[in-house]
């Protein structure tokens, strides 16, 4: 048998009747991206529901006079709102199966946007844990003073901030890492041409 | 004019359970199918005429494979003389797909699409490689095969 009849012969070979389209549902190839989408979408509600809260007290104690909290207040408001844009900005390097895209381009644009999310979740302690534990510390001490209570919310602060950093940076990050490097291993294959 | 959405998925039906069934195990390779599927509808706006359906098709089907085969983290399993002869009965179909089974995802995207009829430009443009190096791989590929074929068959 030529090659050509192993082509006919491929060809030819059966395929069930199986398909249709009620039975079109998502399978784990999303799993990822929908965990990823869920989690945006926590933090953003979150975001949202902390930026008249703190956008109310920075308006108050700027009325008062109260310049120290005012201006924390204000970072936690800043910071509240630019976290949904951050993770919506990364969210959407993810490539859609744009049909005008050949296999090593789509293979590149994903790998960019898992890459993208290792970043992200490495950095957490910059965009996401830094200002708001700065801002939230600031607030509660520029009301309470500094006394033995506010040095306790603190640490408090600083405890969670770090455990915050550690699942991002050791727990997300490798997975994005995981990912990434399976791409890299698909984009290498396609790349390498034999001499 | 553009075909339907049910006009492509029967036209290309045979052809994408080949191609799920090289990218899933026994188990899921419907779940692929499913989810190559849907891609199509999705993209299916953006079609626009220019490229070839065919080739449009291949490469929806191909990226979401190749996507599906990271996530299940498919092995490929390494070819084995028994494979290729008294195992399969020397049944050329399923030496192939034993040889399928046998190659990189990549390698086999290639050899798949060799095998379901698209020339090598079309392959070159699917991947986003020249066609230069579609030849050079397929030369091998077919080599190798015909080399391991041949020898188990005598």
């Amino acid at each position: 048998m030529n090659w050509d009849d192993m082509k006919n012969t491929w060809q030819m070979s059966d395929a069930p009747q199986t398909l249709t389209i009620k039975q079109l549902s998502p399978t784990s190839l999303e799993k990822l991206w929908t965990k990823i989408s869920r989690r945006d979408r926590l933090e953003t509600i979150a975001s949202v529901a902390m930026i008249p809260v703190f956008g109310f007290a920075t308006w108050q104690a700027f009325s008062e006079g109260q310049w120290s909290t005012a201006i924390f207040a204000l970072l936690i408001t800043a910071a509240v709102i630019w976290i949904p844009f951050k993770l919506r900005a990364t969210r959407k390097l993810r490539p859609a199966p744009d049909p005008q895209q050949n296999v090593l381009a789509f293979l590149r644009a994903e790998l960019a946007a898992v890459q993208a999310q290792a970043r992200l979740a490495r950095a957490a302690w910059l965009w996401y844990v830094a200002p708001i534990a700065v801002g939230v510390i600031g607030f509660y001490t520029s009301v309470a003073g500094w006394n033995a209570d506010s040095l306790g919310y603190a640490v408090i602060v600083v405890v969670v901030g770090i455990a915050i950093h550690a699942l991002n940076a050791y727990g997300a990050a490798p997975k994005f890492d995981a990912s990434a490097r399976e791409l890299e291993e698909q984009i290498r294959h396609i790349e390498d041409t034999p001499s | 004019m553009k075909p339907s959405f049910e006009q492509i998925l029967e036209s290309n039906r045979a052809r994408l359970v080949r191609v799920a069934r090289q990218y899933a195990g026994p188990n899921d390779w419907q779940d692929l199918l499913q989810d190559m599927t849907l891609k199509i509808w999705q993209g299916l706006d953006s079609f626009d005429g220019r490229a070839d359906l065919g080739t449009w098709i291949f490469r929806v089907a191909l990226n979401t494979a190749l996507a599906f085969a990271r996530k299940r983290k498919i092995q490929t399993t390494p070819v084995t003389d028994s494979d290729l002869g008294s195992k399969h009965g020397g049944d050329p179909l399923h030496v192939l797909e034993a040889f399928l089974q046998s190659l990189d995802p990549m390698n086999r995207a290639m050899l798949l699409m060799e095998l379901e009829g698209l020339s090598r430009e079309e392959i070159a443009d699917v991947l986003g490689v020249s066609s230069g190096a579609i030849n050079v791989r397929m030369t091998r590929l077919k080599a190798r095969f015909t080399e391991q074929f041949v020898e188990t068959a005598q």
